[in-house]
């Protein structure tokens, strides 16, 4: 059995031991390789594969996000858990957009991790359930406030359930053979719910999708 | 350092004032005089070419009617020129006596011209007395000779006076024209005194001002910096460390809560968790307020992003930002600046301006970054009205060399404007 490769970047290294530990007790996990900031994680991949990276979010160097983004875009098939002490929407956004599938928050980063590197391979998201909550009732409370209409409602039943699947990390091709679509129709919803929503992007889609409480 | 200052300005403005007044006021003097002598100086020459003009009158004169009288001794017409001869003796007499007197003693020729007028009327005076009693033609003879002479001599000295007098009024000139130079020269170096002193006294005073204008600007950017970096550390400090411990807190009352067998104890450790998680949300509200850690981990956009969603959240204010992601990524204190300046900015516009919708633009160069802040509200009179906020903005701004503009108008909305360079 092909075990799931990990690298784990923290500038802690009593944090990144702690994780080491926690996740080599799993069978199917390994612990490839360790960095202590953004450079060093990419130097790492240059030599050497991973299935995942846990990176965190506040390196000095090279930041975890802009980290990421690099990550994301020269090596697309690497997964990407971010680890995080903010559970700001703002930080959230940043990561989504950097190409990070999976945010969790680091004081509960032992109960989460496995859980959030499992969806993650599986091509899931996976938030922090604090973070979901905060993000959902931020909306919430915005929503009541400024008193406007929810844009949720604009959606038909097709694009929510579009919306869902993309937001749980599907791509069009597999949203399309999912409901039975072309992947040009898919596309085209996709494109509407962006312009319902006045949304720019998949990370926006998937921000949005953890807001309302869709993302399980 | 205030008041040594005052004292230094008060000193050298209060002298350069006091030199301008005392060159100006010798000025006025010294020309009074010079005015004065030269009218004195003519006067007295005038007067004295009078005198004379009246003595050489007096001998032409008196010459033609002595011819007159001589001619016919017994006329009827004698007494009548007599009278205008004894006329003519007493003016050229008193002409000459004032002349010689007008003159500093000792000098020769004009009591020369006394001597000369007085025996020249006596000689005419004894050959009239004579023309009565009809003396022998040799002694008429010889006295006419004799008569003739002085009145050549005295016509002599008195055109020798007039020479000295023109060549005295030519030196009178001089004088007046080296008085003129001195007065000239003197006014010269007191002019040259003021605005060099002035010169000296407004450079000095410049410089002391510019250096004292950077020292404060330079003591209010350190201030500035300090409560930057402090309010840094605390929102690093609550959210990092009373943040995280809370956090574990309640994560271990949970478990505990997990475990506990009454559901009282369960009940209450759960209120107890939440009120944890209510602290760490504040916490992390007062952290986020005393400086965005986004400012620091995401860059200027991202915090700007926050700010925006925090001020609608507050307020209702539609704050839309527009900027690349890109953009942003610029030196600490100017990342700071732009971020201070938009909260600034953004908290006008909700408290003062009724607003109902900003637009925040951000663009950069890689020498500049602008921003543009523009609301819908009622605006302002900007060429008048300045609040302490939009001074706070504008130091802040021109300290980092850049340039801060409102424009705004009641009723038009308000548009701030700042340039940085990088």
């Amino acid at each position: 059995m092909n075990r799931t490769r990990i690298l784990l970047a923290d500038d802690h290294a009593i944090l990144r031991s702690g994780l080491r530990l926690l996740l080599e007790r799993e069978p199917d996990f390994t612990v490839a390789g360790e960095a202590g900031d953004g450079r060093a994680a990419l130097d790492w991949l240059s030599r050497e594969a991973a299935d995942v990276a846990v990176m965190d979010v506040g390196m000095p160097g090279l930041n975890g996000i802009e980290a990421t983004t690099q990550i994301a875009h020269l090596y697309p098939r690497i997964a990407i858990v971010m680890l995080s002490m903010h559970s700001d929407e703002t930080y959230v956004l940043r990561c989504l957009r950097a190409g990070a599938r999976g945010y969790i928050l680091k004081e509960s980063a032992e109960h989460e991790l496995i859980a959030a590197i499992r969806a993650v391979t599986g091509g899931k998201s996976y938030f922090s359930p604090k973070v979901k909550r905060l993000l959902q009732q931020d909306h919430i409370a915005r929503l009541q406030r400024s008193g406007s209409a929810d844009r949720f409602d604009l959606l038909t039943e097709r694009e929510r359930e579009i919306l869902q699947l993309i937001a749980e990390g599907n791509s069009n091709k597999e949203v399309a053979t999912r409901l039975y679509l072309s992947v040009y129709t898919v596309e085209t919803h996709r494109k509407n719910i962006l312009e319902k929503l006045k949304l720019h992007g998949t990370a926006d889609l998937i921000l949005y999708a953890v807001r309302k409480g869709m993302v399980v | 350092m205030g008041s040594k200052m005052r004292w230094i300005l008060i000193g050298s403005l209060g002298g350069l004032l006091l030199l301008i007044a005392f060159a100006g006021g010798a000025a006025l003097v010294v020309f009074e005089r010079l005015r004065a002598g030269e009218a004195a100086q003519r006067a007295r020459l005038v007067d004295q070419s009078a005198w004379l003009q009246r003595v050489e009158n007096g001998v032409y004169l008196s010459g033609t009617l002595a011819r007159d009288y001589f001619a016919e001794p017994n006329d009827a017409e004698a007494p009548a020129l007599l009278a205008r001869l004894t006329h003519l003796e007493a003016d050229s007499k008193h002409a000459a006596m004032e002349y010689s007197g007008a003159q500093p003693a000792g000098e020769g020729s004009a009591m020369q011209l006394r001597g000369e007028v007085i025996a020249y009327w006596k000689l005419l005076n004894l050959m009239m007395d004579m023309a009565h009693r009809s003396a022998a033609p040799g002694v008429d003879a010889y006295f006419r000779r004799q008569l003739a002479e002085r009145r050549e001599t005295m016509l002599q000295i008195a055109r020798e006076i007039a020479g000295a007098q023109d060549r005295e009024w030519k030196q009178g000139e001089l004088a007046l024209a080296g008085m003129y130079r001195r007065f000239r020269w003197i006014l010269t170096c007191e002019t040259v005194l003021v605005v060099g002193l002035g010169l000296a006294l407004s450079v000095g005073t410049t410089r002391r001002l510019l250096r004292l204008e950077g020292e404060t600007r330079s003591l209010s950017s350190q201030l500035e910096r300090a409560q930057e970096e402090e309010r840094r550390s605390i929102a690093r400090e609550l959210h990092d460390e009373i943040g995280q411990a809370v956090s574990g807190m309640v994560l271990d009352v949970g478990r505990v809560a997990n475990a506990a067998e009454s559901a009282w104890a369960r009940t209450q450790l759960g209120a107890i968790a939440l009120a944890g998680e209510r602290t760490v949300e504040a916490a992390r509200r007062i952290a986020l307020s005393l400086r965005p850690s986004m400012l620091d981990d995401l860059g200027l956009v991202a915090a700007l992003e926050w700010q925006a969603r925090e001020v609608g959240n507050r307020t209702g204010l539609d704050v839309e930002i527009c900027a690349e992601d890109s953009a942003g990524e610029m030196p600490d204190e100017q990342r700071t600046c732009i971020y201070r300046v938009t909260q600034e900015a953004l908290r006008n516009c909700a408290r003062h301006a009724g607003a109902s919708l900003v637009k925040v633009g951000l663009a950069q160069s890689a020498k500049w970054v602008s921003l543009q802040v523009q609301d819908n509200g009622k605006g302002f009179r900007a060429a008048r009205t300045r609040g302490l906020g939009l001074l706070g903005m504008e130091e802040r701004v021109t300290r980092l060399g850049g340039r801060f503009r409102v424009r705004s108008e009641p009723g038009r909305g308000t548009t701030l404007s700042v340039e940085l360079p990088l």
